[in-house]
């Protein structure tokens, strides 16, 4: 057992873990926020994205250790006063979600496309990035409509 | 029609909690003093079970 | 900590799990049901069959112990191939079930058909096979079981699409508790698509020790633990025929089906390449005459049972690519040849030689709005244009009919399934004026809370927001059948317009009282009771509060505003529709990219259609990855080999362009909401629009799913 500490949606969190504790364990054990869920394990699915110092990151692919001394967001951490991140609004506004379990995984992978691609980026490039999120229910259409309409209310 | 009525695409009132982390899927409830199960399961397509013992792992 | 397994099942009297549907064999004998215990009992079946079950501490203390548990197996030869399953001399899987046969359910009058083919002008025939599935809802299966030694109650959270179907089932079958000492919850639940309707081993398990450990007890699934048990879906292998005239109208069509039901049956499983199956043959077509007969066989492979579609998709799987070899062998095109065998317009309701009879349609609208959505007419010079990129286009066209609105409970009931289909709805206003709906069916992604939130302000004229719909949960809900089938809107959905009837009725009594009226002259729209030619008004909200508060009310009257409503369909609804997909395929590396995708269906009425588009975007990729990328395959010895993600190919979103998505609705008579049911029909459209599209591309006349890179490359190799 060792002792970890990060910060978490702002705000500083340490717990024991096993050395084999997985990131997306801890937070959803450690510190139940459950909202970051487990799909596969694979590190195929994507449902576990968080991010760790700004970059997109599966959850159950990093041990609890080495986000040790981190930032972490997770889907808990983005709407501020009750009021949705645009990303969050625009899946909601574009029907972006079904059963809701790939969500938060699919919205933080969404915010880390617009990083890296801007606000303008294409369908194409959507879809490419989220190679890495599988959903069953939405057939992507949504989703990617979602993400780019996301993206450009984010930088409005 | 009345203005959230039939032939509306009204936004979903289930998404904010999905959307925000709190939807309640039932891994993501706990009670106090659960316990954790794990199944053992067969490895083999078709087999006999002559024999188990359980006496290592209880 | 504990280990526990098949004998303490059976010391506690724990039933086996069961199949709820009879098929009955052509020996006249009930199918073979082997017995399937929750925890082996001398023998396993399956690779990720259920042996014991180590309750710990920790999740990981669990995992560490189960390593401990000491087996010797006996191993034996298995069988795992649908085709041959039972053939003479293949290794036994079950002592009761001879030669490896479930059933097998011929249906149709086979020398009339026989005689048809024998004159006919033309025969053009088909083999082919129905990839198996798996059915992979993003959440795992899960199942937390807590029991309350002072009242004796075991309330257990699962992964359920039915918790009522849940709670009979554990209650009346596996002796887990009785009905009114078990509460069964599903919360949310992150998809089904048909793989959580069951009744499995590992929920049995927990709602059974958690009681004899005295400690709460929770289980939840991993992928690879999905993927081994999870009931998988399809699995046929089929030989088809049809005859034809010289006009190219069908006269007769002949199936035979090979259906793999894996090692034991799973909770609908007999009635899927059944009922589900063969009354579906007839498709879009006036074929007078259809023989099928399916021979349903065990193998050492997981259950198989309903996934998104559930018979329909492997009926219209075999009828469209056989329509399209049909259209090849006549020399005509794929619309053409449809459009000469339509169920005429004026023809409703039809009575197929399947037995169903359908409600509404209109197959020549749909085909036309479909055509002119995906440019048909412009196809040949796309196509042109992409061969001289060194491409192949094709384009592919499907048709379907599906039976939804599961079900009315006296035509299953003489099919031989143990349950009634009806659908139940409480409408229960609060005194201060709000309401909250409590259906039995169950939302896990298909939006109940606020389809059903919109009949009810669309009814009540309640604003939406004031409106809560409540289900998942049997200690809330009255009762309810659950939500497969695409049955919660056209089912569950006329439940609670009839329970707001008998609101509205009774609200007429109280505002009568109320504004010193005759019951007879009060009208009620938009949430108001007027007296008739006056502005003497009352709103629902006031009545409801009189109703809770009676203090001047009409006399015998009961008080409260809440009213609950039962409803048994008169009919299966049939959805309908035309869907055409465009692929481009490239012969260098097999690759098919999908252009173009346009659907056009038949769903009644539509209550949200945001909502009704997203089921369809998701039920057509549920059908492209069937065609293009998932294929669950065991070797020789039983392995799973796609046991993840990394060999499972889902499909994602870089594998799918987005879609064309129309509508060309009828209005079915028999349903009082108008709306037939729309959850399943892209999976049920799309893998014949693709491999359609794909053998029309190649010019070949079969490939099978999945329509893998190598696959096609290889077709693509021996077709040039």
């Amino acid at each position: 057992m060792q002792t970890v500490s990060m910060n978490v949606n702002g705000k500083s969190v340490s717990g024991e873990v096993e050395d084999r504790t997985l990131l997306v364990e801890f937070l959803r054990e450690n510190l139940r926020l459950t909202g970051t869920h487990v799909g596969c394990d694979t590190s195929q699915c994507g449902a576990c994205v968080v991010h760790v110092d700004g970059v997109s990151v599966k959850s159950c692919t990093m041990l609890a250790a080495q986000a040790d001394g981190s930032d972490v967001t997770t889907i808990e951490g983005l709407a501020s006063n009750g009021d949705l991140h645009p990303m969050q609004q625009a899946f909601k506004d574009n029907h972006g979600l079904q059963c809701g379990f790939c969500t938060p995984g699919m919205v933080m992978s969404a915010l880390d496309i617009v990083n890296r691609n801007g606000n303008n980026v294409d369908e194409a490039t959507v879809r490419k990035e989220l190679e890495g999120n599988i959903c069953r229910c939405t057939g992507y259409h949504n989703i990617v409509k979602a993400v780019q309409a996301g993206a450009k209310n984010m930088g409005a | 029609m009345t203005e959230n009525g039939i032939g509306v695409s009204v936004r979903r009132k289930e998404d904010n909690r999905f959307l925000t982390g709190k939807g309640s899927y039932t891994d993501d409830l706990n009670v106090a003093g659960q316990t954790h199960a794990y199944f053992v399961r067969s490895p083999h397509a078709h087999a006999t079970l002559n024999s188990m013992d359980t006496s290592a792992a209880a | 900590m504990a280990v526990l397994t098949g004998d303490d099942l059976a010391a506690d009297g724990i039933g086996p799990l069961i199949c709820g549907v009879n098929v009955t064999s052509d020996d006249g004998e009930p199918h073979r049901a082997p017995v399937h215990p929750a925890l082996a009992q001398g023998k396993v079946n399956y690779v990720g069959d259920h042996v014991a079950v180590v309750i710990a501490e920790s999740l990981s203390q669990a995992k560490d112990a189960a390593e401990k548990v000491e087996i010797d197996y006996g191993v034996l030869p298995s069988v795992t191939d649908t085709a041959t399953a039972a053939a003479d001399g293949q290794q036994q899987i079950h002592d009761n079930a001879p030669n490896n046969m479930c059933y097998n359910w011929p249906f149709g009058d086979k020398a009339a058909v026989d005689a048809v083919f024998e004159s006919a002008h033309k025969v053009s025939s088909l083999d082919l096979v129905n990839n198996r599935m798996v059915t992979n809802p993003m959440e795992p299966r899960a199942a937390l079981g807590d029991y309350n030694s002072g009242t004796e109650e075991i309330t257990l959270h699962v992964t359920t699409q039915n918790p009522h179907v849940h709670r009979l089932v554990l209650s009346a079958f596996n002796q887990l508790a009785p009905e009114h000492k078990l509460r069964v919850v599903g919360p949310d639940v992150g998809g089904g698509f048909g793989a959580k309707i069951f009744v499995y081993a590992e929920e049995l398990v927990v709602g059974w020790s958690c009681r004899k450990v005295n400690r709460p007890v929770k289980w939840t699934g991993d992928r690879t633990e999905a993927f081994l048990a999870d009931a998988h879906g399809r699995d046929h292998v089929a030989h088809a025929e049809m005859a034809l005239d010289e006009n190219g109208k069908f006269l007769a069509m002949r199936v035979n089906t090979t259906a793999n039901l894996g090692a034991y049956l799973s909770t609908f499983a007999t009635m899927v390449p059944s009922y589900l199956y063969a009354f579906l043959l007839a498709g879009q077509y006036s074929t007078p005459l259809i023989y099928s007969e399916v021979k349903a066989v065990f193998t050492n492979t997981a259950p198989v049972d309903a996934c998104r579609g559930a018979g329909r998709p492997e009926a219209t799987f075999l009828l469209e690519r056989l329509v399209d070899v049909c259209a090849e062998d006549m020399g005509l095109d794929p619309a053409e040849i449809r459009r000469r065998n339509f169920i005429p317009v004026d023809a409703f309701p039809y009575q197929t030689p399947v037995v169903q009879c359908y409600d509404s349609g209109d197959y020549p609208a749909a085909l036309d709005k479909a055509l002119a959505l995906a440019d048909y007419d412009g196809f040949s010079a796309r196509a042109e244009e992409a061969k001289s990129r060194g491409k192949r286009r094709g384009v592919g066209l499907s048709f379907y009919v599906e039976a939804c609105g599961i079900a009315p409970s006296a035509a299953v009931g003489q099919l031989g399934a143990g349950v009634g289909l009806w659908e139940s709805a409480q409408v229960r206003f609060n005194p201060t004026g709000n309401v909250q709906v409590f259906t039995g069916t169950h939302s896990h992604g298909q939006g109940h809370e606020t389809t059903f939130a919109q009949l009810v302000t669309e009814q009540l004229g309640v604003p939406i927001e004031n409106i809560e719909v409540i289900h998942g949960d049997t200690a809330k809900t009255q009762f309810g059948m659950g939500t497969y089938g695409s049955r919660s809107l056209a089912v569950g959905g006329v439940a609670i317009a009839k329970a707001c009837e008998k609101l509205i009725e009774k609200g007429k009594k109280i505002a009568a009282h109320a504004l010193e009226a005759a019951e007879g002259d009060i009208e009620f729209a938009d949430g108001n009771f007027t007296v008739a030619g006056t502005d003497k008004a009352m709103n629902i909200a006031e009545v409801a509060f009189n109703a809770y508060v009676p203090h001047s009310y009409p006399e015998g009257l009961e008080p409260g505003f809440d009213e609950n409503a039962f409803f048994d369909p008169m009919n299966f609804s049939f959805p309908a529709g035309t869907h055409v997909c465009e692929v481009e395929v490239d012969p260098e590396t097999g690759v098919v990219k999908i252009i173009k995708y346009s659907a056009v269906d038949d769903f009644g009425k539509l209550i949200n259609p945001m909502i009704v588009e997203g089921q369809v975007h998701g039920g057509i990729v549920h059908g492209v990855g069937q065609a293009l990328l998932e294929g669950c395959q065991y070797d020789s010895d039983g392995q799973l080999i796609t046991a993840s993600y990394m060999d499972y190919a889902m499909p994602r979103a870089d594998n799918v362009p987005s879609f064309d998505v129309d509508y060309a609705p009828t209005d079915p008579p028999h349903n009082p909401l108008g709306v037939k049911g729309c959850g399943e029909a892209g999976a049920i459209g799309a893998p014949p629009a693709v491999i359609n599209a794909i053998t029309n591309a190649l010019g070949i006349k079969h490939i099978d799913m999945p329509a893998t890179p190598e696959n096609v490359w290889r077709a693509a190799q021996s077709a040039s």
